[in-house]
C-alpha cells in the first residue's frame, strides 16, 4: 500500500511546560520510526528544547526544523519556522521580545510586533502557519497574508473531532477567501498515544485542578501524537500532506550553523587578542617575578601561549581577566579555579594566587589540544559583593549582549509524586506524609506497608495510576531558572543567537539554554560564583591591615607556616575553609598535612567519591608508610606518584584511562561524563570493557584493573578535580593561618560574613574563647553593626548579632555614638538615632541597653515609654510612676540571650547544670581524651549538630557542646531506630557510650541516649541539622 | 451567672471519628495536634511534618479542615442544649454553658459538670473544663486544664492570678513584650499600673483582664439552634462493620437530643443515611411510636438497626436527619406551620425532601466530561445544615464548555451501550446501519479505570448512522465491536 511522505510542522515537547508530554528526543526518534521526512519542534515561545532535539536528530538522521508556536494577546495562534540563519535570528529575537516584557515563565506577543519591518514583510526568513481557532476571521487571514507575503499557510489540524469534514471545508473556504495555502499539521503533544494520561495530568496541573474536574479542558482523544502515515492519509487530502514536504524543503537551517564570537572590547586598540594576551601576561610576570622570570616558568608560558593561540582561546582568557581586573579595582577578593585557571598565564594575569612554587606539578595538566574541551575557569567572588561584579558585566556588555545561562529544573521523584497525587485528588497532607521519605520508591516491597499506614491501598487502581504517572513525570522539565553564575557574552546581539527571558529577579536575564546545551553548540560561559569564605578573608585582611597599619593581600600571607600546619594536624579547624566539617576534622590528624599539596589532597579526599571508591584507607596507609606503594608500570606510576599510587582526583582517572588503557583524550572525556551520570542513567559498562581490554593489552595486572574500575564507580559524579582542589587549598591555608595567628580577627571576619560555613556564631564564639579570645556582648553605646576589635584586642560583638535588627538603624546609632555628647538615656538615644519602638524592643531583649537602663527587663519597660509616638500625643511627656521590675536570674538571662542573639557570653548553660550532671556521673567533654580507648563513659551536652551522611549507611553523627568543648557522637542505625525520639527531639542529650580513640580522633559510640532537655527549662538552643 | 467552659484541645483530631492511631492533623506542613500515641512518640504541635514522620513513621496524617471543626463544635453546641439553653461558642474550640439558671433542675453544679463530662466522654471528646463566675475567667481556667469549680469571684481571681500569660492567646506582639518584661503570670500584670500597661501592650489584653476578673461586663452572643436538623459526619477511613458505626451514630444522636431539647421538640421519625464510595447510599428509617427526645432511646434503637444491617460496601460518611417533628407538649416553637414569608421555595423543598426522603429532590446538571455517559447527571440539591439561606446545586466541574456544543449528540442516551451484530462490514440495528458521518474519536477517562461502578477509560470512534427504517442512531466502534449508544429524535 502506498504511504504518503509527511513532515510534521507543529509539534510541542515537554519544554512547552505543562503542555507537551514527551521529551524532544522521544519525538525525534518516534518521527524517524514513523518514516516522517522532517520534524519541526515548535515549543511555545521557546527554543529551550531545541539543542536536545538537534542532537537526537543528528543521531537518527532526521531533518529538524527550528520553530516556535506563539499566540498573540488577542488570540491569533501562529507557528513560526526558521528558513535559514537569518530567520533563526529573527525568530530568536521575536521570542526574546515577547518574553522580556512579561514575567518569568510568561510571554506577551502583540499584533504590532508583526508589523512589516522590511520589504520582505514581518519576521523575515521565517515561514508562518496560522492555526485558526473556533471563530475564523477572514480579516485575520488577509492581515497575515499581507505581512508574510508568500510565507503564510493555514494549518489544518484534524483530530477526529465531532465533524472533521465540516472543519476542513470551512478552512478551505477560508483559504480561498484570503488566498492562503492549506497545509496539514497535527499539533503534536506526545510522541505516542500511551502518553495520554500524562498529557491529561499536565493539563490539570496547568489549570491547577484535578483530572476529574478538568472536564473539557482535556483533549477528547489521543490524536495529538505522531500518527502513522496510514492514518494521516485517511484523514487528510493528499495535497495537504504534500504541502508539508514543500515547506520542509524551504527550511534549510541547522543549529550547526551557529557561530559564536567573543566580545571585542576586551582587546586594546591596535592589538590582536593574541598580542594583547601576551602583553598583559608579560606585564603580570614582571610583577610576579621582580627578580626575573625563572627559565622553567618562561618555557611554560611560551608553551601555554602557543596552545591558547592555536585553539583561539585568547578572548576567553581576556574576558575572565577583564572581570577579575574590575573586582581588583574595587577591592573585591576573587580567586579562579578549574583546569585553565591553574595555568601560569592565569597566575600572571592574577586570576589565581596559586603559584607554581607551591606545586610545580599542577601545570602540566593544563588544557590539552587533543581533548578539545573548552577551557574551564570558574571565578569565586566574595559572596556579598558578587552582585557588583554582575552589575559590572551587565553594564560593560549591556543587556543586549550578555545574560546568565539557564538551569533547567526537572521533576524529581518527590515533586512528581506530589503533582501527580494532587491531580489525582489525593489529600496534600497524605502525599506529604508519603513523600517525606522516599525509601519505598526504590524498594517497592516496602510500598504496601507505607501506603497502608496512610490508609491507602497500594493495589487500588488509583494508587497504581498515581505511581505510574509519577514515574513518567520524573525527569520532565518544569521550568528554567538561572544558573548559579554562568554568564554568556557575545559580540553581536545575544538574542539573535538564543532567546533571552526574564527570571524571578528583575535585574537578571537568562538565555533559554543550560550549560549542556551551551557545550553542545560551542558557546562559552564564564562562571561568576559566590564564596562566603572570600568575604570573610577579605574582612580579615582589612582588619589586619588596619591594625598593622599597612595593606595586606592574599600574597602577603607567609607561605608554609609550620605552626599553621601543627594546628591543622590537631584537627583544630573550626571555621577554617573546607576542612571544618566533622569528617574533615577526623581526617586531619590521620593525614597530618605538612605542606600546601597535602591540603590539596585533604580537600579532595574527604568527598563521597573517594570514600565510596575506597581510596581513603589505601591512601592513608601508604602515606603513613604502613603499606608499600606498588609499582604498576612507569606510565601509571607517573600519573599516581603524587598521591601514593591511589587515584584521588578526577584528572588522574582520565589520565589513567589514556596511559594504561589506550583511551584517546576524547574518549577519556566521554568517560568523565559517563562517570558523572552513571548512578542516574548507568552506561558505564562499555567503558569497563574497554578499560579491562586496554589494561590487559598493556599487560597490567587484572587485579589492578578491577580495582581501578571499582574506584571509578565509587567516584561517580563526586570525583573532585585537582584543579579546583588546588585553588580551594589556598583558601584553606589562608583561613587556617588567621585562625592560628590572629584568632580574634578570624572570629570577626567569620561573624561579619554570616551566614556561611558549618558552625553557628555561638559555636564560633565559644571556640574563639577557648582559644583565649576575649569577647564582649553587644552594647548600644559601644557596638557597631559589625563585630570589631578594640584597642585591647577584645572582640566587641556587633548589633548584627541581634536577631531581626536592621543595618540602617545600627549605622544611625553608630553616628550618634561618634557625636561629641554622650547618650544620656534611652529617650535621648531614641530621639537622636530616630529609633522605632521595634528597634528599642530588640535592643532591650538583647540586653544591649544595659549601659543606659540596667537589666533587660527594666530596659524593655523603660524603652516603651521612650519612643517617639508620632501620633496625636506626640510631644506630650508621659509622666508615669516609676515601675521597678525584678531582675532576671542567670538562667533566665541565658534563655533571653539565646532567644535574641542565638548565643550567650555568660556561663555556658551546662555550667549551671554541672552539679546535677556530676551527681549522675556525666563527665565534661574535656575529660574524654584522658579516659582512654574503649572506656565506658557518660557525657551530656547541647545538641549543636546532627548529620546523616549519605555515605555512612544509616549512621547518625551528633555533635554535643558543653562548657569545655565538643563531643563527637556516633549513633548506629539500630540505636537510631530504637531511640528515634531522643535522637531527634532532645536539645540536651545524655549519652551512655564507649570511647574510640585513634590518635587525636575521639569518638563516642552511643549505647543509650537520654533526653535531658527538661533540665534546660526553657533554654532555647538551635541545632544546625545537616542532611 | 455561673459559667461552665468546655475546652476541646484535640478538636481538629477528634472531629474525625474512628481514625487509626497514631494520627495527627497538620496544617500548612506543620503538626497542629497529635493523638496520645503520636505524642508519646514525640510528635508535638508546631513540628514540621517531616520531623513528625521521622519520629513516628507510621503516623496517619489528615489535612486540617476548619469547616469540619466548626461543624463538630456546632454539633457539640446542639448537644449542650440538653443542659442549658444559654450556650455560646468561642472559636475555634471552646463552648461556654451558662449553668447558673439550671442548677436546681440538675441538683447542683457538681451534678451538671458530671453529666456534661460524661456526655463528652461518651462522644469521645477530650475536654478541659472549669466553672467560674465570669465567662472569660471560666474559659481561661478551662484552657489551663483547671478542672475545678470556682463558685466565688475571689477564689476564681486567685486562680486566674496564677495562670501563665500565654493562656489567653493574645497577639504575638503583646505576648513577646510581656516576655521581655519578665512577666509570667496574669497576677503579675494586675499588679502593674493599668495605664502604663495599656501603653505597652495595647487595650485588648488589659480589657480582657478586666473582663476575666469581673470588673468589666462581658455579654455573650448566644448560640442559635438551627431551624432544621441534618448533620453529616465524614469518616476518615472507610468502615466495613456496621457495629463500628454505633459510636459515630452516638455523636449524631447526642446532637439531635440536645437540639430537640433546645428547640422544645420531639422527633417522630428520623433517618440515618450511610454513604458508600460506590453504589447508592443505604438509608435507615427510625420510627418512634411515641415522639421522643431521649438520647438513650435513640441509641438503643440504632443498635438494634445496625446489628441487623449487613453492609454491602464500606461506609464513607453518615448523615442523620430529623424527618418528622412534633412540638413538645407545652412548648411554643414551630417548624413548618409558621414558615416565615419569603422562604417559601426553600421551605417547600425542605419539606419535600423531608417527606419524600433523602435523594428524592434532585436537579439536572451538566458535568464536564468527554465520556458521553458521564456528561450529565442527577445532582442532589444541597442544603447546608444550620445555614438556611442559599440553595445550591453541586457544581464542582465549572471548567470551560466543550469546544463546540456537540452538534451531533443525541438527546436520548441508552443507560448502557447495546452491542450490535456486524454483517458484511456494517453494524446491524433493525437492518444494516449506514454510517453518515466521519468518525469522531473519544479517548478519555483513564483516571477511574478499574474502579467499581465507574465508566473507566473509553476508546471509541462514534458515528451518526441510519437504518432502513429511517431511524437515526449514534453508534460507536471499539476494540470489542459495534455498539448502539444513543438515538436522535
Amino acid at each position: 500500500m502506498f504511504l504518503p511522505d509527511y513532515a510534521e510542522l507543529h509539534c510541542l515537547s515537554n519544554f512547552s511546560f505543562l503542555r507537551g508530554a514527551s521529551h524532544p528526543a522521544e519525538l525525534i526518534e518516534q518521527a524517524a520510526a514513523q518514516g516522517y521526512t522532517t520534524l519541526a519542534l515548535t515549543d511555545e515561545c521557546s527554543l529551550a528544547g531545541i539543542v536536545r532535539a538537534h542532537q537526537a536528530a543528528k543521531q537518527v538522521g532526521l531533518k529538524l526544523i527550528v520553530g516556535s508556536e506563539m499566540t498573540t494577546v488577542d488570540g491569533l495562534k501562529l507557528v513560526f519556522l526558521a528558513k535559514n540563519r537569518e530567520g533563526y535570528g529573527n525568530l530568536s529575537a521575536l521570542i526574546t521580545l515577547a518574553r522580556r516584557r512579561a514575567e518569568k515563565g510568561a510571554y506577551t506577543l502583540q499584533r504590532h510586533d508583526l508589523n512589516v519591518v522590511s520589504s520582505n514583510g514581518a519576521v523575515p526568513d521565517c515561514l508562518v502557519l496560522w492555526v485558526p481557532g473556533e471563530a475564523v476571521s477572514i480579516d485575520d487571514g488577509r492581515w497575515l497574508a499581507e505581512r508574510f507575503p508568500g510565507r503564510a499557510w493555514i494549518a489544518v489540524e484534524l483530530h477526529a473531532g465531532p465533524d472533521d469534514a465540516a472543519k476542513l471545508a470551512s478552512l478551505q473556504a477560508l483559504g480561498e477567501a484570503c488566498s492562503l495555502q492549506l497545509v496539514a499539521a497535527s499539533d503534536v503533544h506526545m510522541h505516542v498515544k500511551a502518553r495520554r494520561p500524562v498529557q491529561d495530568v499536565l493539563t490539570a496541573l496547568r489549570l491547577k485542578t484535578t483530572v476529574f474536574d478538568a472536564g473539557y479542558a482535556l483533549f477528547p482523544n489521543a490524536e495529538r501524537h505522531l500518527r502513522t502515515r496510514l492514518r494521516l492519509s485517511r484523514l487528510y487530502p493528499p495535497a495537504l500532506l504534500a504541502e508539508t514536504l514543500r515547506i520542509g524543503d524551504l527550511c534549510s537551517f541547522s543549529l550547526d550553523e551557529l557561530r559564536y564570537e567573543y566580545p571585542e572590547e576586551i582587546v586594546e586598540a591596535g592589538h590582536t587578542p593574541t598580542s594583547w594576551l601576551r602583553h598583559e601576561t608579560e606585564r603580570g610576570l614582571l610583577k610576579r617575578y621582580p627578580q626575573g622570570v625563572p627559565d622553567q616558568v618562561r618555557k611554560l608560558v611560551e608553551h601555554e601561549l602557543v596552545l591558547i593561540a592555536e585553539l583561539k582561546y585568547e578572548a576567553y582568557f581576556l574576558t575572565v581577566y577583564d572581570i577579575v581586573c574590575f573586582a581588583r579595582s574595587v577591592n573585591i577578593l576573587c580567586q579562579g579555579r578549574g583546569s585553565a585557571a591553574n595555568s601560569i598565564v592565569c597566575f600572571a594575569l592574577g586570576i589565581t594566587e596559586v603559584s607554581p612554587d607551591r606545586s610545580g606539578m599542577l601545570f602540566e595538566r593544563f588544557i590539552s589540544k587533543e581533548r578539545g574541551e573548552p577551557p574551564d575557569i570558574d571565578v569565586d567572588f566574595e559572596h556579598e559583593r558578587r552582585p557588583e561584579v554582575i552589575a559590572y558585566i551587565y553594564k560593560k556588555y549591556t543587556r543586549e549582549r550578555t545574560a546568565l545561562a539557564a538551569a533547567l529544573i526537572t521533576y524529581r521523584t518527590k515533586g512528581a509524586l506530589r503533582d501527580a497525587g494532587r491531580v489525582l485528588g489525593f489529600e496534600t497532607a497524605r502525599i506529604d506524609a508519603l513523600t517525606a521519605s522516599l525509601a519505598w520508591w526504590d524498594k517497592r516491597e516496602q510500598l504496601p506497608e507505607r501506603f497502608a499506614e496512610q490508609g491507602l491501598d497500594p493495589t487500588s487502581p488509583r494508587v497504581e495510576k498515581w505511581l505510574w504517572i509519577a514515574g513518567q513525570l520524573r525527569g520532565f522539565p518544569r521550568h528554567l531558572t538561572q544558573h548559579v553564575g554562568g554568564f554568556v557574552m557575545s559580540r553581536g546581539p545575544l538574542a539573535r543567537l538564543v532567546p533571552v527571558e526574564n527570571t524571578a529577579m528583575p535585574e537578571r536575564t537568562v538565555i533559554q539554554w543550560d550549560k549542556d546545551d551551551l557545550d553542545a553548540v560551542g558557546l562559552m560561559k564564564v562562571d561568576v560564583l559566590a564564596l562566603g569564605m572570600l568575604s570573610a578573608i577579605r574582612r580579615m585582611l582589612s582588619i589586619l591591615g588596619e591594625i598593622s597599619g599597612r595593606p595586606w593581600d592574599l600574597k602577603d600571607i607567609p607561605p608554609e607556616d609550620p605552626k599553621t600546619y601543627d594546628m591543622l594536624c590537631h584537627a583544630d579547624s573550626m571555621g577554617v575553609f573546607q576542612v571544618e566539617s566533622r569528617a574533615q576534622m577526623a581526617m586531619l590528624p590521620r593525614l597530618k598535612p605538612r605542606c600546601y599539596y597535602d591540603l590539596v589532597v585533604e580537600v579532595a579526599l574527604v568527598r563521597p567519591g573517594p570514600i565510596q571508591g575506597d581510596m581513603v584507607h589505601p591512601y592513608l596507609k601508604r602515606r603513613q608508610r604502613r603499606e608499600r606503594i606498588e609499582k604498576i608500570s612507569p606510565a601509571v606510576d607517573e600519573v599516581l606518584k603524587r598521591t601514593c599510587g591511589v587515584p584521588i582526583f578526577q584528572e588522574q582517572v582520565m589520565q589513567l584511562a589514556i596511559v594504561a588503557a589506550n583511551f584517546t583524550p576524547g574518549e577519556a572525556d566521554q568517560l568523565r561524563r559517563a562517570m558523572a551520570a552513571w548512578k542516574r542513567k548507568g552506561g558505564l559498562e562499555p567503558f569497563e570493557q574497554k578499560l579491562l581490554a586496554g589494561m590487559a593489552a598493556n599487560q597490567l595486572p587484572e587485579s589492578f584493573a578491577r580495582r581501578i574500575i571499582q574506584q571509578i564507580q565509587g567516584f561517580g559524579e563526586y570525583g573532585f578535580p585537582e584543579s579546583h582542589a588546588a585553588s580551594f587549598a589556598l583558601l584553606v591555608y589562608v583561613s587556617a593561618w588567621f585562625k592560628r595567628h590572629h584568632p580574634a580577627i578570624f572570629l570577626c571576619g567569620l561573624l561579619n560574613s554570616q551566614p556561611m560555613g558549618f558552625y553557628s556564631p555561638s559555636m564560633l564564639i565559644q571556640d574563639a574563647r577557648r582559644h583565649g579570645v576575649n569577647v564582649l556582648p553587644p552594647d548600644v553605646t559601644a557596638s557597631e553593626w559589625d563585630s570589631r576589635i578594640d584597642e585591647n584586642g577584645t572582640v566587641r560583638l556587633g548589633l548584627r548579632e541581634i536577631s531581626g535588627f536592621s543595618k540602617v538603624v545600627a549605622e544611625r546609632i553608630s553616628t550618634v555614638n561618634r557625636e561629641k555628647h554622650p547618650i544620656l538615656n534611652i529617650a535621648d538615644l531614641a530621639t537622636r538615632a530616630g529609633l522605632q519602638r521595634r528597634d528599642l524592643d530588640l535592643l532591650a531583649s538583647a540586653d544591649a541597653l544595659q549601659s543606659l537602663s540596667g537589666h533587660r527587663r527594666q530596659a524593655a519597660w523603660d524603652a516603651t515609654a521612650a519612643v517617639v509616638q508620632g501620633d496625636l500625643f506626640d510631644g506630650l511627656s508621659t509622666s508615669e510612676p516609676e515601675t521597678e521590675l525584678p531582675a532576671p536570674s542567670e538562667a533566665e538571662s541565658l534563655v533571653a540571650d539565646y532567644r535574641s542573639l542565638g548565643l550567650t557570653l555568660r556561663q555556658h548553660p551546662l555550667t549551671l547544670l554541672r552539679k546535677h550532671l556530676a551527681e549522675r556521673r556525666f563527665v565534661a567533654a574535656s575529660m574524654l581524651k584522658t579516659a582512654g580507648h574503649r572506656a565506658l563513659i557518660r557525657t551530656a551536652g547541647i545538641v549543636v549538630g546532627r548529620q546523616r551522611p549519605g555515605t555512612a549507611t544509616g549512621i547518625v553523627f551528633v555533635t554535643l557542646e558543653d562548657e569545655s568543648g565538643l563531643v563527637n557522637v556516633v549513633v548506629h542505625p539500630q540505636l537510631v531506630e530504637k531511640q528515634r525520639r531522643e535522637l531527634l527531639g532532645a536539645t540536651l542529650l545524655g549519652i551512655y557510650g564507649q570511647l574510640q580513640i585513634e590518635g587525636e580522633v575521639v569518638h563516642l559510640v552511643a549505647k543509650r541516649l537520654v533526653d535531658l532537655s527538661a533540665w534546660l527549662g526553657r533554654l532555647e538552643t538551635s541545632s544546625r541539622d545537616f542532611h | 451567672m455561673l459559667w461552665l467552659a468546655l475546652h476541646f484541645p484535640l478538636l481538629p483530631l477528634e472531629a474525625l471519628p474512628l481514625r487509626q492511631s497514631p494520627s495527627a492533623v497538620v496544617a500548612r506542613g506543620r503538626v497542629l495536634v497529635g493523638d496520645a500515641e503520636a505524642v508519646a512518640a514525640g510528635v508535638c504541635a508546631g513540628q514540621k511534618l517531616s520531623t513528625a514522620l521521622g519520629l513516628q513513621p507510621g503516623l496517619s496524617v489528615f489535612e486540617r479542615v476548619e469547616a469540619r471543626e466548626k461543624q463538630a463544635l456546632d454539633s457539640l453546641a446542639c448537644w449542650a442544649g440538653c443542659f442549658t439553653p444559654t450556650i455560646s461558642l468561642v472559636s475555634p474550640d471552646t463552648l461556654l454553658l451558662e449553668i447558673g439558671g439550671c442548677l436546681r433542675l440538675f441538683g447542683g453544679v457538681e451534678a451538671i459538670v458530671t453529666a456534661v463530662l460524661a456526655g463528652c466522654a461518651e462522644q469521645a471528646y477530650s475536654s478541659g473544663w472549669a466553672v467560674a463566675p465570669t465567662p472569660l475567667g471560666a474559659n481561661w481556667l478551662a484552657r489551663a486544664g483547671a478542672a475545678r469549680i470556682y463558685p466565688e469571684p475571689a477564689v476564681m481571681q486567685a486562680a486566674l492570678a496564677d495562670l501563665p500569660c500565654a493562656i489567653p492567646g493574645w497577639p504575638d506582639e503583646a505576648a513577646n513584650r510581656l516576655e521581655s518584661f519578665g512577666l509570667r503570670q496574669l497576677g503579675d500584670l494586675r499588679k502593674l499600673p493599668g495605664a502604663g500597661l495599656r501603653r505597652r501592650i495595647g487595650n485588648g489584653p488589659v480589657d480582657d483582664l478586666l473582663r476575666a476578673w469581673g470588673d468589666l461586663p462581658d455579654p455573650q452572643k448566644s448560640f442559635v439552634f438551627p431551624e432544621s436538623f441534618a448533620l453529616d459526619i465524614e469518616l476518615p477511613s472507610r468502615v466495613e462493620h456496621a457495629e463500628a458505626l454505633v459510636f459515630v451514630g452516638q455523636r449524631l444522636f447526642a446532637a439531635l437530643a440536645g437540639w430537640l431539647h433546645g428547640r422544645q421538640l420531639l422527633v417522630r421519625r428520623c433517618s440515618l443515611q450511610l454513604t458508600h464510595d460506590d453504589g447508592p447510599p443505604t438509608s435507615l428509617a427510625l420510627n418512634f411510636a411515641e415522639p421522643a427526645a431521649d438520647e438513650g432511646r435513640f441509641v438503643r434503637l440504632l443498635r438494634e438497626h445496625l446489628s441487623r444491617l449487613h453492609l454491602t460496601a464500606p461506609v464513607e460518611a453518615l448523615r442523620l436527619q430529623a424527618d418528622e417533628l412534633v412540638d413538645k407538649p407545652g412548648a411554643s416553637a414551630h417548624l413548618f406551620e409558621q414558615a416565615p414569608a419569603g422562604e417559601g421555595t426553600l421551605a417547600c423543598l425542605e419539606r419535600l425532601r423531608a417527606r419524600l426522603g433523602e435523594g428524592a429532590v434532585q436537579a439536572l446538571g451538566e458535568v464536564a466530561d468527554h465520556r458521553p455517559e458521564c456528561a450529565t447527571g442527577m445532582q442532589e440539591v444541597n442544603f447546608n445544615f444550620g445555614r438556611f439561606s442559599r440553595l445550591t446545586v453541586k457544581d464542582e466541574k465549572t471548567s470551560p464548555q466543550p469546544a463546540d456544543s456537540h452538534p451531533s449528540r443525541p438527546l436520548w442516551l441508552l443507560p448502557t451501550p447495546q452491542a450490535l451484530t456486524e454483517r458484511a462490514g456494517s453494524p446491524q440495528w433493525h437492518g444494516p446501519l449506514k454510517l453518515l458521518s466521519r468518525a469522531e474519536r473519544l479517548e478519555s477517562g483513564w483516571w477511574d479505570e478499574g474502579e467499581g461502578g465507574a465508566t473507566g477509560d473509553v476508546r471509541r470512534d462514534y458515528f451518526v448512522a441510519r437504518n432502513p427504517l429511517g431511524q437515526w442512531a449514534w453508534v460507536f466502534r471499539n476494540a470489542d465491536g459495534w455498539f448502539l449508544h444513543g438515538l436522535f429524535a
